[in-house]
């Protein structure tokens, strides 16, 4: 039996990297290597400047303006990014998040009731307990930020409390965002 | 050395309950986990903004007012 001809000769062998028939240089992946190294160099930028920008920081006293603008200026810059970000891309409406939560605490087991109720407990006794030192005003009687002074006192224990404060916050502003709409 | 007083005594405390409790949340099932808290408060435009409040007065707290 004789093979019948095909109608397209066979692809002769290139030398891998070298430019295909008709010149193209960028091959398939090219593109999304490209995308993938824009991210990481932009990633890299933003690491570096949250963290020149908290060593910077870091140098600037808790009663000095500096330090107060600057608390203030990253505050006002997450809550532009939450709003920027996430507008039309949340999850569920402020209503049904109220109502589902007050649904699945009402039809949740015992054990989990009794969790939740443990956490609310501990946090009021952080809260109440700050709150008592602050107004007992003794040597006694630190406050929360006296024994985080500890920490951010130092220059480098104070940048690595807002690059963490930073993280929190921008974590708050990005996670949990549905999909953008297609319409 | 250093000289504890009575307040140290009760953050102390406060500290442990945190952690064992952190753990317990964290292994045991049926209970409400870190983790579900914080998806919890990201689902919505309430709970993000609640979220961000309590940030942004822990914030100015820890790095505006007596250290």
């Amino acid at each position: 039996m004789h093979q019948r001809a095909t109608a397209t000769p066979p692809e002769p062998a290139r030398r891998p990297g070298a430019p295909d028939p008709i010149g193209a240089r960028i091959g398939p992946g090219r593109g999304a290597r490209a995308v993938v190294v824009g991210a990481v160099v932009a990633g890299a930028v933003v690491v570096g400047a949250v963290v020149v920008g908290a060593w910077w920081a870091g140098g600037r006293p808790w009663p000095t303006t500096t330090a107060h603008v600057t608390v203030l200026a990253v505050i006002g810059v997450v809550v532009v990014t939450t709003v920027a970000a996430g507008w039309g891309r949340q999850r569920w409406t402020s209503r049904t998040w109220i109502r589902a939560t007050v649904r699945r605490v009402r039809d949740a087991p015992v054990r989990y009731r009794l969790g939740v109720a443990l956490w609310a407990l501990l946090a009021a006794a952080a809260v109440a307990w700050d709150l008592a030192s602050f107004t007992g005003a003794s040597h006694q009687l630190p406050t929360f930020s006296r024994l985080a002074g500890d920490l951010t006192g130092h220059r480098a224990g104070r940048a690595l409390a807002l690059v963490a404060w930073v993280v929190v916050g921008l974590a708050l502003a990005l996670a949990g965002r549905k999909g953008p709409d297609r319409r | 050395m250093i000289a504890l007083v009575t307040g140290d005594a009760v953050w102390a405390a406060l500290a442990t309950a945190w952690v064992v409790w952190l753990v317990v949340a964290s292994t045991l099932p049926g209970l409400p986990r870190p983790a579900a808290l914080g998806r919890w408060l990201v689902a919505s435009w309430a709970g993000r903004l609640l979220g961000l409040a309590l940030w942004a007065e822990a914030g100015w707290h820890l790095f505006c007012q007596r250290p």
